[in-house]
């Protein structure tokens, strides 16, 4: 049985290697961005050219958008972080590295050392706003450690909280101090852990049961994977500890089948920690045990839902329940079950190592700690960041992320996707908070941050976020099941042309839309759970925001940012058209007519808009407005 | 324990642990449910029973909420009128326009909730699902795009029958009940029993009515119309109307059946004395083979198919007497014909049961013989009531009298007996005890005390043969046994009915039959039987005549081929 | 054969137990690409959950098929940050040249279509995978080349 001394092992920050260094970031954005071959391609390159160096691959830094993302550290310089490395570009890029020359295109910052001489003209680490506005504590390891090795993780200071844990602390006291330190669940609702942790430990049960919710399935979150994917052994701490907190012995982490990669290193983390003995019986002769299994997702976004997600892993379909009995007094298998989310259990072993009052000194009265949020859309970097709660919007999105992708100007904001609120350029000064969110009307969300920019429009992205409700939607209750369904078909009316055949249509979307809110509302309030009761979370907040664009969508049946493309008028200029007949086989509708050789028209009333001839034409001849 | 809330302004005491629901229903304040069943756990699916907690923005559903001592309830407060009220309309806009042509007009409760709830205006619209009608089974219809995803049928079919032929598939607004692959319920598992529709609030399964198919011979000039009921049926049908006139309900059914237009009534339980016997016929040879043991009833059709598609190896143990809806045709086409100097072929046989599985029964290639068929048309309460209703016939008035004795109408209390569970293994054992020892059967068994139990097992000794009984309703309870019987030898004979009571609480039973209703039935059917003379079977002096006369003698005949029949394995998915 | 390795693969788990219903399911999928009737049957009977509870059970999940993958599998993302950048355009080119819809085959058993929750790839949007091959940023215009390369190379051989 191996004990704390043991596993103290090598440095992994040594500033003075010998031999070259390289690390690249093959976490999923990587690995999509191609990655794989840029490893290889690194691998080939050293061994074509019998250059011996380190090549491992690490979690990421966050920055998908500069995927794939390769450090380079030689000895005796600093180290450096190149971007788009893609495979064919490698060989030229360390042909030029080897003979100290700075690859410039591709480099994109270098970490400070004193020891070490840097590279010129490439800025230092906390130089750039994207790592200097951030407080990284549980993204920490990320990018740095190689998350397939326990020994780095260990090196690290990881698994040193589980053993203060177990060996100094009873189960009651590791509650109390997660509770003193204000820890709230990261998933959105801000559940004080604590207290979550103290009904189930209190509970009177044989067997109890810690379940992580690593589902993450709504569009645009992506912040627990990045952390499994860089950091696995810190979400197993966490819920080690939390296992111990509570009194149970087995764990589940549900994750969902799509994260291939975050699944395998989970499952090679769950393995090294059994082989060291902090995984399985008597763990470091505490008298304690713990078994952590996998269960992956099949697909469905309401098992994010704990209810659902406890239906799933016991192998029914992720219906929802009524609650109470919540999980915490009648959970999986119908015995007190703790569910918390990854980057609520990954705050845990850094609380339980600094103490409580270290963590309640950061972030906002209510609010502790850090928070992390996934950013896509239209930024500049799109990824995964790490803030102190508190910090307001503006300062993430237009100093850490760089602000909006080419100038443009930022239209709205999507905190916590398809069941979060919609937020305006007036609004970013709200610092983040549970609190200070809720009594501005929003609410965090899980940390999924959807940027749109004046190139989208708010109805057609309502459309998509509606759309996918109700095809999120179990099915179970009659609001959510039928009401996501109203309202998506309410969307597409609003992003339509009449339908011809459909002659009531234009009274059919006034009295439509004139239904929302009361619709929306009665979803709110009776669906069964959260999803139902927040399918329309973004349309009520945008309506209030973006009354023009409806207005817009509705009477004028324009769209300005011209994405709904079946509100798009089509036309044939007379005199670029030069009679080739190309487009009409084309249109589905047989809505161009004309004769050879002369020039072609489009009748209005059989058009589409589908865009078709526009592909088409040759000649530029069709005219979009 | 008790202790106060508030509903709608006013003090109310309750029980710990009572839900929100059950305290409305004692206190006499109606909210609408259309997911909760009594006797299940709730579900919280329709979210139509949502009430108001003072000081709370989210609605809660009474069905699925115990009460609490800070709660200050409001049933009927604005909010809670129109969430309802939009409720059922987003189940509209989802619903096939269809009333005036639907199986549950007037007797469906989501009309009912549009019509209380005063929906009078398309406020929602768009797309409704559609999808095909199954069609496929002779029994039962399932029309999806009626269905309004309660899942009722669900749970009864799993909780209470033990069947699980139905089950949501999908999700979102894809969601709907089917069985297993989407395969037409005729090549599923389902058993036919009825138990499903029974609960269904609208029209998503119904039964497959015959009697527009039946009423075309009528008009036929080359048809006799016969019809036979089991005594269940005028049971029934006194407790649907409500008549009083006990002592000749019979002949009340029977005038009312010859003013439809049927000539030849006669009921079933003639055929039930006939049956038994060749159940004791079974027996007896089993006990000279050694077996195999135990023999299971045969006379539920629903409980026949499980074991073909469940439980191959039990097939052998079947009683091979047909039922005595299937043995009615056999006296209407071989005993009563013979009488009027008829061809088998002359007589449209019409069986009314409470039963939908006897439809399915009825159209089992083993129940046609050389092109004729042992009942032609099976017909459920439910239809007859309605055909009560098509030919106008004002049952109040109807003039107890028989017009014409059949050969048929002298029996035994057997009939009235053996739709009770428990009452075929009574009235068995009886005739049992004089076939095998030639004395009057000693053990103390009787009908009543298996109601509202569904599973008992005791021994009894007729002359030196010591016999374990087992008699089982519902057929969710059969499985503990079968699991036994691999290493127990002591059981010989097993009744079983698939539904709860038995029969009494069959699949044809009329919608909403309470169980109030049913237990009445119950009684009058047990009252009628002990004002019956004829006690036991074999003092059936018919009996004997038609033997004789017609079958010749019990059991080896050429008639046993005519009153027996054989199961087959079936290949469906379980 | 197949029926032989699904014995064989049930027994890796703990008969009657519900529980093991969908990682048996999943390992189904992950050999065959598609869950058959037989398996059903198995499952049925090895789990002892009705057949109708692992139909609901597995058509509740995006994960599951009941028909055969197509020799090429394309999935498309529909995440929210490939829907920003133009999935639904893509999809309707796909649908159009594949003449195949969501979770269908084409009659030459050549190609299979699935619309895909987030990827993963959200900073390459749009994203479209080809037997797992990832491909980022896609056009329509490299969209038909995928296509008709496929194409080619099938008539090639
Ligand atoms: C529709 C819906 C989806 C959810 N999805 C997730 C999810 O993907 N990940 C997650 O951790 N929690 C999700 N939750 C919240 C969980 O139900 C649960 O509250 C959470 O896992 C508790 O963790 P916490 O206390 O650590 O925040 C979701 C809730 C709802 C209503
Ligand atoms: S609100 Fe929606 S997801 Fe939740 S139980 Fe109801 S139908 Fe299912
Ligand atoms: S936009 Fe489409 S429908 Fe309209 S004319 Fe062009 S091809 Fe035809
Ligand atoms: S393709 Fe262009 S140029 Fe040719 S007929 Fe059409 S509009 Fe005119
Ligand atoms: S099921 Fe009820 S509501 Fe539906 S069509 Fe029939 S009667 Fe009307
Ligand atoms: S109630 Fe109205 S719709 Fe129905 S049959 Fe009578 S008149 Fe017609
Ligand atoms: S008829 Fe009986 S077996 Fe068939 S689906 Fe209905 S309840 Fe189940
Ligand atoms: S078929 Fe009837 S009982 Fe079953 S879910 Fe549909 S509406 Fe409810
Ligand atoms: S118990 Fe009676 S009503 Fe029910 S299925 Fe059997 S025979 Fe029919
Ligand atoms: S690079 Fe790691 S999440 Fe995108
Ligand atoms: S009756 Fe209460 S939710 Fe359906
Ligand atoms: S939205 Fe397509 S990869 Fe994430």
């Amino acid at each position: 049985m191996a004990t704390f001394a043991d596993l103290d092992s090598t440095q992994i920050y040594r500033r003075h290697v010998t031999v070259p260094s390289i690390k690249v970031g093959m976490g999923t954005c990587g690995t999509i961005a191609g990655a794989n071959r840029t490893f290889e391609a690194i691998q080939q390159y050293l061994s074509e050219r019998s250059i011996s160096a380190n090549c491992v691959r690490v979690g990421c830094l966050g920055l998908c958008s500069l995927e794939p993302l390769v450090e380079v550290h030689l000895p005796g310089r600093c180290r450096l972080l190149l971007k788009n490395v893609h495979h064919s570009e490698v060989f030229p890029i360390l042909d030029d590295l080897f003979h100290q020359i700075l690859p410039e295109e591709y480099a994109f910052a270098q970490y400070r050392d004193e020891a070490l001489s840097p590279w010129n003209n490439v800025p230092f680490v906390e130089e750039l706003p994207f790592f200097s506005l951030q407080n990284r504590v549980v993204l920490a390891n990320c990018g740095k450690i190689n998350p397939f090795d326990i020994e780095e993780y260990l090196s690290a200071g990881g698994y040193k909280a589980f053993q203060k844990a177990i060996s100094v602390y009873t189960s009651a006291e590791v509650c109390d101090l997660i509770e003193e330190s204000g820890l709230r669940g990261r998933s959105g609702g801000g559940f004080p852990t604590g207290r979550k942790w103290k009904s189930v430990l209190y509970s009177n049960a044989a067997q109890k049961y810690v379940i992580c919710n690593a589902e993450e399935s709504d569009p645009g979150a992506f912040m627990d994977r990045a952390i499994i994917e860089g950091d696995p052994h810190r979400v197993l701490e966490g819920i080690s500890i939390a296992a111990y907190a509570v009194g149970a012995t087995k764990a589940y982490i549900y994750i969902r089948t799509e994260y291939t990669i975050a699944i395998q290193t989970l499952e090679q983390a769950i393995r090294q920690a059994r082989e060291k003995g902090l995984l399985g019986q008597n763990i470091l002769n505490s008298g304690f045990s713990l078994d952590i299994s996998i269960k992956k997702c099949p697909g469905a976004f309401v098992c994010g839902e704990e209810t659902a997600l406890i239906a799933s892993i016991e192998g029914k379909r992720g219906m929802p329940e009524t609650k109470p009995p919540y999980p915490s007094a009648q959970g999986l298998f119908k015995k007190p079950t703790v569910v918390n989310n990854v980057e609520t259990f990954a705050n845990v072993p850094a609380i339980i190592q600094n103490g409580p009052a270290w963590f309640a000194a950061i972030g906002t009265a209510q609010s502790k700690g850090t928070k992390i949020f996934a950013i896509s859309g239209k930024t500049k970097y799109t990824g995964v960041v790490e803030v102190n709660m508190g910090t307001t919007l503006r300062k993430i999105i237009f100093d850490i992320i760089g602000g909006i992708k080419d100038n443009k100007r930022l239209r709205a904001i999507f905190l916590g996707g398809p069941i979060g609120h919609c937020l305006t350029e007036s609004e970013m000064d709200i610092p983040i908070g549970f609190d200070e969110l809720r009594q501005a009307g929003l609410s965090m969300g899980s940390g999924g941050m959807v940027v749109l920019d004046e190139d989208n429009c708010i109805v057609d992205t309502l459309r998509y976020f509606s759309h996918f409700m109700q095809h999120q939607s179990c099915g179970k209750c009659i609001p959510c099941r039928e009401g996501t369904r109203r309202l998506s078909e309410i969307f597409d009316k609003l992003t339509r042309k009449p339908d011809p055949l459909y002659k009531s249509a234009p009274i059919e979307r006034i009295k439509a839309i004139m239904q929302l809110e009361p619709l929306a509302d009665v979803m709110r309030t009776t669906s069964l759970c959260g999803l139902g009761q927040s399918a329309a979370t973004p349309v009520l907040s945008a309506l209030q925001k973006f009354k023009s664009d409806f207005e817009e969508h509705l009477y004028e049946r324009k769209c300005s940012a011209n994405v709904c493309k079946q509100l798009r008028s089509y036309s044939i200029s007379p005199k670029a058209c030069t009679g080739c007949g190309v487009c009409v086989p084309k249109c589905p509708t047989e809505a161009i007519k004309g004769s050879l050789r002369s020039t072609y028209y489009i009748i209005e009333e059989l058009c589409i808009s589908c865009g078709k001839c526009v592909d088409a034409c040759k000649f530029n001849a069709i005219l979009i407005q | 324990m008790t202790f106060e809330i508030e509903i709608n302004n006013k003090p109310v005491k309750v029980k710990r642990g009572e839900t929100i629901l059950e305290v409305l229903n004692r206190i006499g304040i109606k909210v609408p449910t259309l997911c909760s069943m009594k006797d299940f756990v709730p579900t919280g699916m329709c979210r139509l029973c949502v009430v108001e907690l003072e000081g709370r923005d989210m609605l809660i559903p009474a069905c699925s909420f115990k009460v609490e001592e800070w709660m200050k309830i409001k049933t009927h407060s604005p909010r809670v009128v129109l969430a309802r009220k939009t409720i059922i309309e987003l189940l509209l806009a989802n619903h096939p326009d269809d009333c005036l042509y639907c199986e549950r007009n007037g007797n469906c409760e989501l009309q009912q909730h549009a019509e209380d709830m005063h929906v009078r205006e398309r406020r929602i619209t768009g797309q409704k699902n559609t999808t095909f009608l199954d069609r496929s089974s002779i029994a039962l219809i399932h029309e999806p795009s009626k269905c309004i995803l309660c899942g009722r049928c669900i749970r009864v079919c799993t909780e209470q029958m033990g069947v699980s032929v139905l089950s949501f598939i999908r999700r979102g607004v894809a969601t709907s009940v089917r069985p297993a692959l989407e395969k037409p319920i005729n090549s599923s598992n389902c058993v036919f029993c009825g138990q499903c529709l029974k609960v269904c609030p609208t029209a998503a399964l119904s039964d497959r009515v015959n009697f527009s198919e039946m009423q075309v011979f009528f008009h036929d000039p080359h048809k006799k119309m016969a019809v036979t009921y089991s005594p269940a049926v005028s049971a029934i049908i006194a407790e649907y109307f409500g008549f009083k006139t006990s002592k000749n309900v019979n002949a009340v059914i029977q005038n009312i059946l010859r003013k439809i237009g049927f000539e030849i009534v006669f009921d079933t339980s003639l055929a039930t004395d006939i049956m038994i016997v060749e159940m004791c016929g079974d027996f007896i040879k089993r006990l000279r083979e050694n077996g195999p043991f135990p023999m299971f009833s045969s006379s539920c059709p629903a409980w026949v198919k499980y074991v073909e598609q469940t439980h191959e190896g039990l097939i052998k143990n079947l009683c091979t007497s047909k039922s005595f809806s299937q043995i009615s045709g056999v006296v209407a086409k071989h005993v009563i014909a013979r009488q009027k100097s008829l061809l088998p072929e002359d007589i449209y046989l019409v069986s009314i049961l409470p039963c939908t599985a006897a439809k399915f029964e009825a159209s089992r290639p083993q129940m046609t013989l050389m092109g004729i068929s042992d009942v032609d048309s099976v017909i459920t309460v439910r239809e007859f009531i309605r055909m009560i209703k098509m030919y106008g016939i004002d049952v109040d008035r109807i003039v107890a009298e028989i017009e014409e004795k059949e050969v048929a109408s002298t029996a035994s209390v057997a009939g009235k007996l053996v739709n009770i569970s428990g009452g075929t293994t009574e009235v068995f054992l009886k005739a049992l005890s004089h076939f095998l020892v030639g004395k009057p059967f000693a053990a103390n068994f009787s009908v009543p005390r298996m109601i509202n139990k569904d599973y008992k097992e005791f021994q009894v000794e007729i002359g030196d043969y010591k016999l374990g009984i087992a008699v089982i309703n519902g057929l969710s309870n059969v499985n503990v046994l079968i699991q036994q019987l691999s290493n127990r030898d002591d059981v010989h004979f097993v009744e079983v009915m698939a539904c709860t009571n038995g029969c009494m609480g069959g699949g044809g039973l009329p919608l909403s039959w309470s169980k109030e209703a049913e237990k009445r039935s119950i009684k009058s059917l047990l009252e009628w039987a002990e004002e019956d003379t004829v006690k036991w079977v074999h003092h059936n002096t018919l009996l004997k005549d038609v033997y004789d006369n017609y079958l010749n003698a019990p059991m080896p005949s050429e008639f046993h081929e005519r009153l027996h029949t054989y199961f087959v394995k079936r290949e469906v998915l379980i | 054969m197949h029926d032989d390795n699904i014995d064989s693969l049930l027994k890796t788990y703990p008969a009657g137990r519900q529980e093991y219903l969908i990682p048996a399911l999943q390992e189904i999928q992950h050999r065959w690409g598609f869950i058959s009737e037989e398996a059903v049957k198995k499952l049925a009977e090895y789990l002892r959950v009705p057949s109708s509870v692992i139909y609901g059970v597995a058509t509740f999940y995006n994960q599951f098929r009941f028909v055969r993958q197509g020799k090429y599998h394309f999935q498309i993302c529909y995440g929210t940050a490939c829907y920003l950048f133009g999935t639904s355009t893509l999809l309707e080119e796909l649908e159009s040249m594949l003449g195949i819809k969501d979770g269908e085959i084409s009659d030459d058993g050549l190609f299979s279509l699935e619309v895909a929750g987030c990827l993963g790839g959200c900073a390459q949007a749009p994203v479209v995978a080809v037997n797992g091959e990832f491909y980022t940023h896609v056009t329509l215009h490299q969209l038909r080349q995928i296509v008709e390369n496929i194409r080619l190379e099938e008539n090639l051989r």
